[in-house]
């Protein structure tokens, strides 16, 4: 039985429950996908199914982690369709150019927007299997708990904490490439 | 010679303190003399503070939450989000003591159509038609006992929700004129931008505050500047109610309401003194 008898009271409880986390699942989304174009769709697919299910969500509940359940699920689901346009329009888009992609219509690039399209970073995020990026993702940058990320990566938190552990290590060989491997090649007397 | 903790991936958990406390004592006791490990512990620790997200408010794309609203109400209802929402024939439903300041407002209302029709054939620039859509809105608020999407609660909470819906600091007012007491706020999209509204109420008259990041460009015609501590205000076309608006910080501020010119200058320096 849904806690709204109108169109206008659900709505007004999904704004209260999912809308008001629109910023961190779009920061989410652009670290998932790498492209403010393809962060938007998935932002948008995310919303598109909470509020199409919204009757089974229980108010009162973690509605946040419930978002991102759904965002990550479809990020996994489509990774590999995402994956080749990534790829191709990635290619297609100087980096430059990518500030004027995330906000098309305003003169102002969106400082924080700007910042993490870091090309390095990026790249070396985008070169990652998709659920190791999709557990780094819901850690390191959404700051879930390992259970929670457990639930909304749907796996053990053992699966959890060896995913985060390769994706860093991962990400911080190809970040330092050239100058020494994470592991092996650390501060001598450190 | 110690063994590394099995498996290696402990050392993850270990950074994120999310090992039970006598597993996160045995860690800390190898690593305390394994340099490889210790190299390990700050590469994790490196990656998870450049992924971790800055702490200023996080800034989304212009008219962001505005295309999800569309898409995501537009596809299953009659759209709740969508402006113009002014509906007319609303107005002969109005009760008598409504009917002077809705007359009035429609008035204004037109004058700042027309205003934004001069520009002919060209689009009106950005932040004029923002201003537009804002004054549409702080006069169907003031006909509407409903708020959409309103967002209740005292100042500091209300502040806090819309700073996070709008991915910017969101900017209060010191005092306000006497007899005007804090209903809430809402979120409105204004086709590029969106902004944030805060409403006071004296009996039946609305004072608004808008706020968006800048979209940028010439201001209305018809609207005439003033320069106020050096900062410049620019005071909309006379009518029963009175609007300002002035920037700041890339930001755009809009007051609204039945108040004088001077009041409204006055309310205007005590959010940007």
């Amino acid at each position: 039985m849904p806690a709204w008898h109108t169109d206008r009271e659900k709505q007004t409880l999904f704004e209260e429950a999912a809308l008001v986390h629109l910023s961190g699942l779009y920061y989410a989304a652009l670290r998932l996908t790498g492209q403010p174009a393809d962060a938007e769709d998935l932002l948008q697919d995310t919303y598109l199914r909470a509020y199409a299910a919204f009757d089974r969500f229980t108010p009162g509940t973690n509605a946040r982690a419930w978002l991102y359940r759904i965002m990550h699920n479809l990020f996994l689901n489509n990774v590999g369709r995402a994956e080749t346009r990534r790829t191709q329009s990635f290619s297609a888009t100087p980096p430059a150019t990518l500030a004027a992609v995330a906000d098309p219509g305003a003169p102002d690039p969106a400082a924080g927007v700007e910042a993490m399209l870091d090309p390095r970073l990026s790249a070396a995020l985008a070169a990652l299997p998709a659920d190791f990026r999709s557990a780094v993702v819901a850690v390191d940058v959404s700051g879930f708990s390992y259970d929670e990320a457990a639930t909304i990566l749907g796996c053990p938190v053992g699966t959890v904490r060896s995913r985060l552990y390769r994706a860093r290590h991962l990400l911080r060989t190809a970040l330092t490439e050239g100058y020494h491997s994470a592991r092996e090649g650390g501060p001598a007397d450190a | 010679m110690h063994n590394h903790p099995e498996p290696l991936d402990l050392l993850a958990a270990y950074v994120d303190s999310a090992l039970d406390a006598a597993t996160q004592a045995t860690v800390a006791a190898h690593v305390a003399d394994c340099t490889s490990c210790q190299a390990d512990i700050a590469a994790q620790q490196a990656v998870k503070r450049l992924l971790a997200p800055a702490t200023a408010p996080l800034t989304v794309p212009g008219g962001l939450a505005g295309r999800v609203r569309g898409q995501v109400y537009g596809s299953v209802l009659r759209p709740v989000a969508t402006r113009p929402r002014l509906a007319l024939p609303r107005l002969p439903n109005l009760r008598g003591w409504f009917a002077m300041p809705a007359l009035a407002a429609l008035l204004l209302l037109l004058m700042v159509s027309m205003s934004v029709a001069q520009v002919g054939p060209f689009a009106p620039s950005p932040v004029a038609a923002a201003l537009a859509m804002s004054i549409q809105d702080h006069l169907m608020c003031e006909h509407l006992d409903q708020i959409p999407h309103g967002i209740p609660g005292d100042m500091p909470a209300v502040s806090a929700k819309l700073s996070a819906l709008l991915g910017m600091p969101v900017a209060m007012p010191a005092h306000v004129p006497s007899g005007y007491q804090f209903k809430g706020g809402h979120e409105v999209d204004l086709g590029t931008v969106n902004s944030g509204h805060l409403m006071w109420m004296a009996g039946p008259t609305m004072l608004s505050l808008y706020q968006a990041h800048d979209p940028g460009g010439d201001p209305p015609s018809g609207w005439r500047s003033t320069t106020h501590n050096s900062r410049t205000y620019w005071l909309g076309p006379a009518g029963a109610e009175q609007a300002l608006f002035w920037r700041a910080d890339g930001r755009l501020f809009l007051l609204a309401g039945t108040l004088s010119q001077a009041d409204l200058l006055d309310l205007a320096t005590s959010v940007h003194p």
